[in-house]
């Protein structure tokens, strides 16, 4: 994700050659901040649709993976803004008995939902798509020292929430 | 890696349960409009086709458009100016055929004297 490129834009193939290798963390972000997991497929492919069309604005001052990634989440945030507040969520837990989440994830659901939005982006760009604090940085145009300290402070905020999970 | 890492991992692993990639490249490129080198228009080919079409029947003898095509270019070959022309004939004087040298296209400028 570090490698940087010597000229302004970036080519189809190398926007391509992300979305195939890391397309199912992409939909797995976008389902966890829309909180619907059939959008989030649409969502990945709005947004690499609009990263497609502006590919020659994107500048080599950080990784395309980051750029990418800002683009899915920035998609994904639009979208969940647009959707009604009466709206339920729709179909966001893949349970393979599809009864929904267990008691513990529904504690956990409630405790993300109160978190101050970028604490909930870095737990997700943590957990689900798996990027370290320098990834998490890029993508969210923030120094990794604040990354970590977000992600401190979202890890106390979800420990008093989620008795269960410091037992 | 905190306490709270492996647990918070587990729970939200049911919450948002991994995809499995299904991606489909050619979809993103509908959406934004772009369509893969080699592949061309409906209507850029139905205009090549049309294009093609027109200058088979301008061409085309049995309508007579062809003469009246190159004329509007420049030259017409029965009006070619015979230079020089001269009999072939073989070796024990019968004839043979012609020789002749034509101009399709002759110019004359007046410097003003």
């Amino acid at each position: 994700m570090r490698r940087r490129r010597d000229r302004a834009g970036a080519a189809l193939g190398e926007i391509e050659a992300v979305y195939r290798s890391r397309l199912a963390d992409f939909q797995r972000v976008a389902a966890a901040i829309t909180g619907d997991r059939e959008a989030a497929r649409d969502v990945v492919q709005d947004a690499f649709a609009a990263a497609v069309r502006s590919r020659r604005q994107f500048r080599n001052d950080g990784p395309l993976e980051a750029w990418l990634w800002r683009t899915v989440v920035n998609t994904a945030r639009t979208h969940r803004a647009r959707r009604p507040p009466e709206e339920p969520r729709r179909d966001v837990y893949g349970g393979a008995n599809g009864t929904g989440p267990e008691a513990g994830s529904a504690e956990l659901e409630i405790a993300l939902s109160v978190l101050p939005e970028r604490q909930r982006l870095v737990v997700f760009l943590r957990y689900y798509a798996d990027l370290d604090y320098r990834a998490i940085a890029d993508v969210l145009a923030i120094s990794p020292g604040t990354v970590g300290a977000t992600l401190h402070a979202a890890h106390a905020a979800v420990r008093r929430s989620c008795k269960e999970m410091v037992r | 890696m905190s306490e709270i890492d492996a647990p918070l991992r587990a729970r939200l692993d049911e919450l948002v349960p991994p995809f499995t990639a299904d991606g489909d490249w050619s979809d993103v490129l509908r959406r934004a409009g772009v369509r893969r080198a080699g592949t061309s228009s409906p209507r850029l080919a139905a205009a090549a086709a049309a294009l093609a079409a027109a200058v088979a029947l301008l061409a085309s003898p049995a309508l007579g458009l062809g003469d009246r095509l190159r004329a509007l270019v420049g030259a017409d070959a029965r009006d070619d100016i015979a230079l020089f022309r001269a009999r072939l004939a073989s070796a024990a004087g019968t004839r043979a055929g012609t020789f002749t040298v034509a101009s399709a296209c002759s110019r004359a400028r007046f410097d003003g004297h």
